[in-house]
């Protein structure tokens, strides 16, 4: 039966983080592998999947080990207090620097597509107050929202850009396999850890109700991700070719105002796309902020978490203000991301789980021996 | 003695005071309760002729079958009782002997304080007192004039039962058990409001309804207590934790085989006295587009309906919303071909176009308002009157243009398609919402405002059940209630039961293979 304990099914939890791995680089992956790779990028998705699959194994066998726990309460257990503190306090820094970035680029793209005339602060602080409004309904109510913006989101995204397909030349996506291995490392690492997202798993598992089953249902929903990435990679390099998709900010948008849809009488595709696009973008932001949340309040130990909300609106506002235009944000987020994203997906988790093994710590996990 | 104002209890304001031996004090206590009340009937008479005692009968008149009260008590008393006096023998007084012997009807039970006596006369029953007791009996006498079983005026259905349920609890509870020929389905009684002493009836069936949903609605059944209760609204209003939600958290319905089908389904209803609207717990937002009619016809018909109704929910709330989004903010979406149209039938339209919408959607609810209120014959005045306003009068003077007309008339009709009138009440005044959203900021207010309301339905219960149910965490019953949501899937595929029924109870469908 349903009682008021906020906790999350494994196929809810499979729903948000294809939500927030999905949202987070698909808008403009085709740019990134252009980049890295030209027309080869789709190795680099693959790379970058295998990679994500390694860091959410340990992640999720680090945190298995220690069901009812979040990342606050077992590295103080095992890396004594202080350090404990710090790592965590490292994380919700963390998150808030790219929760405000993500604010504003989503902020700046929604201004670009849908309100040229509507001053960013308004439509940023007007999307943070409807984050906060779900975050504090907690995490149940997350979940559920999830699996409707699946369908009220994700799937019209994809089911339009299936309408791509038939414009797509071949011979934009040759020669194959023509790249050189530094590349491939280079690209396959920097797309991994911008995947933001992996590191809900550090909080997720104490509120699942069936945590033991967790490391599969992420490895399958990395892989379905990954196709997912593949295929609107295929699409926009199909389309515009590796050396125009590099130039666009935002290249899935762009192959949005050229795909015909039969029979629509829409006239903007790309508009349309946008509207999608708010529901997974909101998924996203809210994933940041609801971790924040969690994260601040099992630090303090603060039972009431809705105060902390108060607090996060206007850092995250303060700090998605910082950049001055779109070139300038999306460099501070590959900053971010080289600067911060490595160091939670495989270091920490690493010295986490070893130290753990070696100080005896924790629940034995019975699902590995089978 | 306490003072005659000090027997009423402060709190439950019931009266604390057991019945006397002596009938001549009896009836002063009883008397001066119903002091200047002249509806009440009371009468006090001799019973037997040798060893006679004094009696004492009340009913209110009209409240009782007269029928009852003659035939079956008052000439059993005076003749029957007037000839056998000898039959009153030592170990049988004349109480037991009054009970068994002398009243022909069966429903006959013994009361000892003042407080039944009172209620019991004033729901339509006859309290009869004898001297030397200090106990009186209680008989059943209620008849009081009903306007029976008639059509339902809601949920009106072309294929299906007729009968809806009418003001009277009993004749409610009947309609529902003559569907139902099982003991396991239970009738519990009860009373709410401390001057009204409502009835009423919790049904469910035993072994199907969940123990924590049966606790959860008695929890909540006594956790208030008010002076009285007029119609199910309140109840309902009074049971929801979530107050401040438009949202109807439990079902509504007139039509017994509705309510006999969700006793079926694990759920619970409670009839209210006086109110022919029955309330069904706990409600998914999902029940509210279940016709019982599609269940009687076709299943390829009922699943097309269901799509339409949803399709109707959607443009009720949404449409509005959308045209202003798109003409205000984002024209360039609309082909150009009726950029130009809509721009040509704007011309010389004053307001913006959230204005203009704002004036029809609200011309509209007023209509809306005063054809119910009015009486039948004027009400249709009304509709022809408003409806030339609306379409001529208003676009020839320029106020709006014809294209929100039609879009504000396709948005009533779709709110008419929801078969549920309280949820439909709720859509109303989200539409309004989404306006404004979509005032402000175009599409992304739109979406924003939508996912607004999404936020507040997710995390919404209806007796700790999510009220989206079968869209959001269908994995708890293993995805059988999406087969009942949009589409009307043939009957042999309903074999379970959905998730409101105890996990053990599910089966319902089985096919018999010779």
């Amino acid at each position: 039966m349903f009682s008021n304990n906020d906790k999350i099914s494994i196929r809810q939890l499979q729903i948000l983080l294809i939500l927030t791995l999905f949202t987070s680089v698909s808008l403009t992956l085709p740019r990134i592998t252009s980049e890295f790779a030209d027309q080869n990028g789709w190795i680099l998705i693959i790379g970058a999947a295998i990679l994500t699959m390694i860091y959410s194994y340990i992640i999720t066998t680090l945190g298995k080990m220690f069901p009812d726990q979040t990342i606050v309460e077992y590295s103080q257990k095992i890396l004594t207090k202080p350090i404990g503190i710090i790592i965590s306090s490292l994380l919700i820094a963390k998150l808030v620097l790219f929760g405000s970035l993500e604010l504003r680029v989503f902020g700046e793209l929604v201004k670009q597509t849908l309100l040229k005339n509507t001053p960013i602060e308004f439509i940023m602080i007007t999307m943070l107050f409807t984050v906060v409004y779900l975050t504090r309904k907690g995490y149940e109510a997350r979940a559920r929202l999830g699996e409707l913006i699946i369908f009220l989101g994700l799937i019209p995204i994809i089911l339009v850009l299936i309408f791509a397909l038939q414009d797509i030349e071949l011979d934009r996506l040759a020669p194959f396999f023509t790249i050189k291995a530094k590349d491939f490392i280079a690209g396959s690492y920097y797309i991994s850890i911008a995947m933001v997202g992996i590191e809900s798993l550090y909080i997720a598992i104490p509120f699942l109700r069936n945590p033991k089953k967790v490391t599969k249902a992420v490895i399958h929903t990395v892989l379905f991700v990954a196709a997912l990435n593949l295929m609107i990679n295929f699409i926009t390099i199909g389309l515009f070719g590796s050396a125009e998709a590099a130039r666009e900010i935002w290249p899935v948008m762009a192959i949005m105002q050229v795909i015909e849809l039969p029979g629509s009488f829409i006239a903007r595709q790309d508009a349309l796309m946008m509207s999608f696009w708010i529901l997974t973008t909101f998924a996203l932001i809210n994933c940041y902020i609801f971790f924040i949340t969690i994260l601040t309040s099992r630090l303090i130990k603060s039972k009431e978490a809705n105060w902390i909300n108060l607090v996060i609106i206007p850092i995250v506002y303060g700090i998605s203000l910082i950049p001055n235009n779109v070139p300038h944000t999306f460099e501070m987020m590959k900053k971010a991301i080289q600067t911060f994203g490595f160091a939670f997906v495989l270091p920490v988790p690493v010295v986490l789980l070893v130290v753990a093994k070696i100080r005896k710590l924790g629940v034995k996990d019975e699902t590995n021996q089978n | 003695m306490k003072s005659f104002n000090e027997l009423h209890n402060k709190e439950t304001n019931k009266i604390e005071l057991d019945l006397v031996k002596n009938l001549d004090k009896n009836i002063k206590i009883f008397e001066d309760f119903f002091n200047n009340c002249d509806d009440v009937i009371k009468k006090k008479f001799q019973i037997g002729e040798i060893n006679s005692v004094w009696g004492y009968i009340s009913y209110i008149d009209s409240m009782v079958n007269r029928d009852v009260v003659e035939d079956s008590i008052l000439e059993q008393m005076i003749e029957e009782i007037k000839n056998v006096p000898k039959n009153i023998s030592e170990d049988t007084n004349l109480f037991e002997f009054v009970k068994n012997y002398a009243i022909a009807t069966a429903d006959v039970k013994e009361i000892n304080t003042f407080d039944e006596a009172c209620l019991a006369v004033l729901s339509g029953d006859t309290v009869l007192f004898i001297d030397g007791f200090d106990k009186a009996l209680k008989i059943a006498t209620k008849g009081w004039p009903n306007r029976g079983v008639q059509e339902p005026d809601t949920e009106g259905v072309v294929r299906g039962s007729k009968e809806g349920f009418s003001e009277a609890l009993r004749i409610n509870t009947v309609l529902v058990r003559r569907r139902i020929r099982d003991t396991k389905l239970k009738v519990r009684q009860e009373q709410v409001g401390t001057r009204s002493r409502t009835d009423i009836a919790i049904m469910y069936i035993e072994d199907l309804a969940r123990k924590e949903v049966l606790k959860e609605i008695d929890v909540r059944l006594h956790s208030f207590s008010i002076d009285a209760i007029y119609e199910s609204g309140m109840l309902e209003e009074l049971m929801e934790k979530e107050w401040l939600s438009p949202f109807p958290k439990a079902q509504v319905t007139q039509r017994p085989d509705k309510v006999a089908s969700a006793l079926l389904e694990g759920r619970v209803a409670i009839v209210v006295d006086n109110t022919p609207f029955v309330l069904l717990f706990p409600t998914t937002i999902n029940c509210f587009f279940q016709s019982s009619e599609d269940y009687y016809q076709g299943f390829l018909f009922a699943s097309f309906i269901r799509v339409l109704r949803y399709a109707s929910a959607v443009m009720a709330v949404g449409l509005p919303g959308l045209y202003i989004a798109l003409t205000c903010f984002h024209t360039s979406m609309i082909p150009s071909e009726l950029v130009y149209s809509i721009a040509a039938a704007r011309q010389g339209v004053p307001f913006p176009t959230i204005i203009e919408v704002l004036i029809i959607e609200l011309e509209f609810e007023f209509l809306r308002e005063a054809a119910v209120r009015l009486p039948g014959s004027i009400g249709s005045t009304i509709s022809i009157v408003g409806g030339l306003v609306i379409g001529q009068a208003a676009v020839s003077a320029n106020l709006v243009s014809p294209l929100v007309i039609v879009i504000v008339a396709i948005t009533a009709i779709a709110s008419f398609s929801i078969p549920n009138y309280t949820l439909a009440n709720a859509y109303r005044i989200i539409k309004f919402w989404i306006i404004l959203g979509a005032g402000t900021l175009g599409l992304y207010g739109f979406w924003l405002s939508i996912l607004v309301v999404l936020i507040h339905l997710v995390a919404l219960k209806s007796v700790n059940f999510p009220y989206l149910m079968p869209f959001v965490a269908d994995d708890v019953n293993g995805g059988q209630d999406l087969k009942d949501s949009f589409f009307r899937l043939p009957i042999i595929y309903y074999r379970t039961r959905p998730i409101f029924a105890k996990k053990s109870e599910r089966r319902r469908f089985k096919l018999n293979h010779k």
